[in-house]
């Protein structure tokens, strides 16, 4: 298995990039990918196979073997997979089968595992048995059909920057604070934060509230960015796609930072730090950054009207970088304009000092309501050539 | 009711349909703007041709409407055909007692031109697109 390192903000297993995130992000994510089932020269249910297929292989490419990648699947949070013969293997338990969820009717969601199976064996795989569907376990077949290797969509190099310390860059007019960055980032990397795959283990990782996995950066990257094409290209408003991306983001802040902002791990290290709500956003910005999505640094905080947070090596800007040239469009980073949105929001709009119950029903009771609401704008765009992503949002 | 008859009805009370019924069977309640965004995009990609949800109300020619319920009932797993009728029948009587006609929006329109009442994320993403287009 892959020895974890860290640079500039984002975590390497394996030579690839891997980022923190829960299983509303993904199950929200993989419904949005899905709404573009009938896009012509499209298939998505393919492309989230493929884009784990992929990476899987490249991992095989680089020397893994395949217990290597069994242990990784459950390492990471996917569950615990097994080979039942040359053309049959299953899951017992799996993030996508088990945590994961759909809004239509009930049905296969298991494509990343496809994907993940298929880059281990090196053909194609499909999902044949489903727990959604009311069968006992989840089952891949295996078709003896060789998988087209030219599907290799990392095309160039990952453009990493340097990342100024916090404070100390030009334009920073956020004020110092008493959270000790290093000392949360160090708490949250000694967490017990992966799976295992021992007898009586899922390989998930419950952890917050929520189940997250350890997953691959340019997954998200590659199944997003295929189908927001896809979509502009079949004359979807721009607005509407990118919408349902950034609102992936906002679900995830509100499930994993809410529960992060309730854990006893938080009330143990981060709070006792704060003195009041600008405190809690600097010790959930430095929790982020143990996240593997980049390095955050607030450039400015004027409570309750305006906030500014750049990235730099953002996942999705250095991500889309390596996918794709440069693009012209600086409002390119869904994950992080949803999640720095709903961060703002759970501090003040919902106020998650007060520890309310982080529910759907108070989901769309809060967000319903568009009373002390805010607004989301990137400016500056790693995916268009800038140093960094800039996030701002306001009143 | 034929394929060319149009049916407005108000987008409002469609979510609140559609949330009245997921409730029922003891699933999650979805957000106006989410629902609002997903169905534009489902109804572009099922009959080519863009609806803006976010709008007061909509307006659907019969296949279009038969196209929603389909897609009501696979991405949101609820059964609308009866509450559809009920909403456009509802849409009908109340226009006849306050005739608006500006209440019925232009399906062509370019979605951050219209007028939106829905909350949420949508609502503030609109100001940042319209002020961006500027």
């Amino acid at each position: 298995m892959g020895k974890l390192t860290r640079q500039g903000g984002q975590t390497f297993m394996g030579g690839l990039n891997r980022v923190f995130h829960c299983n509303h992000y993904n199950a929200h994510l993989q419904m949005s990918i899905l709404m573009s089932v009938g896009l012509p020269e499209h298939d998505p249910e393919l492309l989230l196979i493929e884009a784990a297929s992929v990476l899987v292989q490249r991992l095989k490419n680089s020397g893994y073997s395949q217990k290597e990648l069994i242990n990784e699947f459950s390492f990471c949070g996917f569950g615990w997979l097994q080979q039942v013969n040359e053309r049959l293997w299953e899951t017992l338990f799996s993030h996508y089968g088990d945590s994961t969820y759909t809004h239509g009717k009930p049905g296969k969601v298991g494509y990343f595992n496809a994907g993940y199976i298929q880059g281990i064996t090196g053909y194609v795989t499909e999902q044949s048995k489903a727990k959604q569907l009311g069968d006992s376990v989840d089952q891949y077949q295996v078709d003896l059909t060789q998988v087209d290797t030219s599907t290799e969509y990392l095309i160039n190099a990952m453009p990493l920057s340097p990342v100024p310390e916090r404070f100390a860059f030009e334009g920073c007019c956020a004020r110092q604070t008493a959270v000790d960055e290093n000392k949360v980032i160090e708490a949250v990397q000694s967490l017990p934060l992966f799976g295992r795959c021992g007898t009586h283990d899922t390989g998930l990782i419950d952890a917050f509230g929520v189940v997250l996995t350890h997953h691959f950066a340019d997954y998200y990257n590659r199944i997003s960015y295929q189908t927001y094409f896809a979509m502009r290209q079949a004359g979807i408003p721009e607005e509407d796609i990118k919408e349902i991306f950034i609102q992936s983001g906002h679900i995830c802040a509100f499930n994993t930072f809410g529960g992060i902002m309730s854990s006893p791990e938080w009330y143990a290290v981060v709070e006792p730090q704060c003195q009041n709500r600008e405190d809690w956003l600097h010790g959930m910005i430095a929790v982020i950054n143990a996240l593997g999505w980049g390095m955050y640094r607030i450039e400015k905080i004027v409570a309750e009207k305006e906030f500014i947070v750049r990235i730099y090596n953002s996942y999705e800007g250095v991500g889309y970088r390596r996918l794709y040239p440069a693009s012209t469009d600086k409002s390119l980073s869904f994950l992080a304009m949803g999640a720095m949105l709903g961060l703002i929001h759970l501090l003040w709009k919902v106020d998650i000092r007060e520890k309310p119950d982080l529910d759907q029903a108070f989901y769309v009771s809060q967000f319903n309501n568009p009373n002390n609401s805010y607004t989301v704008e990137q400016t500056h765009a790693i995916a268009a050539g800038d140093e960094y992503d800039r996030i701002l949002i306001y009143k | 009711m034929t394929h060319n008859t149009l049916n407005h009805f108000s987008t409002a009370l469609l979510f609140k349909r559609i949330n009245e019924q997921r409730q029922a069977k003891h699933q999650p309640l979805l957000e106006n703007a989410l629902l609002a965004s997903k169905l534009g995009i489902l109804i572009a990609v099922k009959t080519d041709k863009y609806i803006n949800f976010r709008a007061e109300t909509v307006t659907l020619n019969g296949r279009q409407l038969v196209a929603l319920a389909a897609i009501l009932e696979e991405y949101f797993n609820v059964n609308m055909q009866q509450d559809m009728r009920e909403l456009v029948s509802l849409y009908s009587h109340e226009e006849q007692k306050e005739p608006d006609i500006s209440a019925v929006v232009d399906k062509t329109a370019k979605p951050a031109k219209q007028v939106v009442t829905e909350s949420g994320l949508l609502h503030r993403f609109k100001r940042f697109f319209a002020k961006k287009r500027t």
